[in-house]
């Protein structure tokens, strides 16, 4: 299989078709590990709305403290090894 | 040389966690806290827009607007689509379109439709008992619904536990208010007509049982697995099993075409996982990147050939389905980058947060760790070799329950599961059981191997524990000690 090493252009253009977690991970690692050219407008592309931000974080409910539970009344600890089946008798 | 990034998604909203889906139903998160990090500015991101076709020859993909996006190197992230089970009633002939009342949960505007339906007092019916089935009822229970979740298998989450770990989750779910029926197939729904904009349409009204029962339903939840996205990908030509195939490079048969993701099946399987994906992402980032940066360093190793020839996995273990429910912490744990670890919320006495919280397939001559190492004969790039991750999951408490009795089974509940827990002749089970704090452990142990594992309960352990599967590191002498103490016994 012929590997995917020269690029075809100065500035590679690599698409992702997917805009869940494996393609936008990869986006940003792709930007974080390349430069990646001030964008340009391009008659075939139309603007692309910018999402709103993304507001900050909500505040997480503490959970009540867990109560200290009393020692445990039962602790039950097996350690089995599974057995070998028997050996076919031969002849 | 500069690389140009377009990200093309269908999705109109920006990309979420969808690991914390669950959450979002429960309302326990607004949609926007799941939202990832913004791609750099330097990325161009078409919302909304679908990709109908990949034109190889001319190295273009099409879009549904009638837009051609060139390419140099086309990535295949395309996910998978949850699976619709073949229940009578579920469509009219000839009809795509389900009755009103049923949904699947799988996407943000899928959350989004259920959570809006989900009223008080409503009776839900949730088909599908594997960790989306659970999360989705555990969910809506939160949200006042009376919730009947209905499993066709022998007991809940039969891909990550045993008999012993699903009956105390069972308890717990009975404790959150969810009726929990194992071995109940599903044979159809009943609908009813209603009154819509342009006609009448249908409402789910009951789902028939097999054995003749029948569920009264206002919602009904379809939680029964997901399948790859591989329409685009077999159009084009490219090879497709389960999944796309792609190799160690996370090449598809056509040099200049990858894939990773839930589409993507290497090694014959598909993982289906969050941590899996990013894991691809993270090597093929490195692979198609021009100026790599310093390598990250990293801890290698053999494969170890005294793991031995693993079974081949049966079709039905090689996905491991739908994974919106699978745990990621929600704030205050963001790695590199800015990215939600998909794994491990540092437990009591776990100082070292590891990688991921998938679920796992079963052990399997793939899962070695992702290998940085440069190929022969190239000293920079790296390979993909498969993943190691476990599976975890918090059952959060219903508001108004005690948040931990002394049984136990009204607070939170911790999930974890790794690797297979199903012992082979010749392997060491330990198994700890504590009755007092409902919490249940077992390990499986090959020569001094560690091949999977449950946690349930307590998850004081499962750091050690964790990183020993990753590494797949030699235990101790005595590996009960792993069980035992919070350290792995150092």
């Amino acid at each position: 299989m012929e590997s995917y090493r020269e690029p075809m252009s100065p500035s590679r253009r690599v698409v992702i078709v997917g805009g869940g977690m494996a393609g936008t991970r990869l986006a940003q690692q792709l930007a974080a590990r390349a430069p990646v050219p001030a964008l340009r407008p391009v008659s075939a592309l139309r603007p692309v709305p910018v999402p709103p931000p993304v507001p900050a974080l909500r505040p997480v409910p503490v959970p009540p403290p867990v109560p200290v539970l009393p020692p445990p009344v039962l602790v039950l600890s097996v350690r089995a090894r599974v057995p070998a089946p028997a050996p076919t008798p031969t002849g | 040389m500069t690389v140009e990034v377009t990200i093309i998604g269908e999705e109109p909203h920006p990309a979420y966690n969808r690991v914390l889906l669950a959450e979002v139903l429960a309302g326990r998160y607004a949609p926007e806290v799941i939202a990832l990090p913004a791609p750099a500015a330097g990325v161009r991101r078409l919302s909304g827009v679908r990709v109908v076709r990949i034109d190889r020859p001319t190295a273009e993909v099409v879009c549904d607007d009638g837009r051609r996006v060139p390419y140099d190197a086309l990535v295949l992230a395309t996910g998978s689509n949850p699976v619709l089970p073949p229940l009578r009633g579920l469509f009219e002939p000839d009809g795509h379109e389900l009755p009103d009342g049923v949904h699947a949960f799988r996407t943000m505007d899928d959350c989004l439709a259920l959570g809006a339906a989900v009223r008080p007092g409503a009776r839900a019916v949730v088909i599908g008992g594997g960790l989306l089935g659970v999360s989705a009822a555990r969910a809506l229970a939160q949200r006042g619904a009376q919730v009947v979740l209905a499993h066709q298998g022998e007991h809940l989450m039969e891909r990550q536990l045993d008999p012993g770990a699903s009956g105390l989750l069972l308890r717990h779910m009975a404790a959150l208010g969810v009726e929990v029926h194992t071995e109940c197939r599903v044979r159809g729904l009943c609908t009813r007509t209603v009154d819509g904009e342009g006609g009448g349409g249908r409402a789910v009204s009951a789902v028939e049982l097999a054995d003749g029962y029948a569920l009264e339903a206002d919602l009904v939840v379809l939680a029964c697995g997901v399948r790859p996205r591989v329409g685009l990908a077999r159009a084009a030509g490219l090879e497709v099993a389960r999944g796309v195939v792609i190799d160690d490079e996370l090449r598809t048969s056509d040099p200049r075409v990858f894939a990773i993701g839930d589409c993507a099946e290497h090694a014959g399987i598909v993982y289906g996982l969050a941590g899996a994906a990013q894991e691809q992402a993270d090597v093929l980032a490195h692979r198609l990147s021009p100026t790599p940066p310093l390598p990250e360093p990293m801890v290698l190793r053999p494969l170890d050939p005294q793991e031995g020839p693993a079974p081949e996995p049966a079709p039905e273990d090689r996905f491991v389905g739908n994974r919106s429910a699978e745990w990621a912490p929600p704030s205050g744990s963001w790695g590199r980058n800015g990215w939600a670890q998909t794994g491990h919320r540092a437990a009591p006495g776990d100082e070292t947060p590891t990688r991921h919280t998938d679920a796992v397939p079963a052990d399997h001559p793939a899962c070695a760790q992702t290998d940085h190492r440069a190929a022969p004969g190239d000293e920079t790039v790296p390979q993909y070799h498969g993943t190691r991750t476990l599976t975890r999951l918090t059952l959060t408490a219903v508001p108004g329950s005690a948040g931990g009795s002394a049984s136990g089974t009204d607070g939170p509940l911790d999930l974890a599961a790794f690797g297979n827990p199903t012992p082979a002749p010749g392997d060491d089970v330990i198994h700890l059981t504590d009755a007092t704090r409902n919490t249940y452990r077992k390990v499986v142990v090959r020569g001094d191997r560690l091949l999977g594992g449950i946690l349930l309960g307590d998850l004081g352990t499962v750091g050690a524990l964790a990183r020993t599967w990753e590494s797949n590191e030699p235990l101790p002498a005595t590996p009960l000690l792993h069980l035992l103490t919070n350290d792995g016994g150092s």
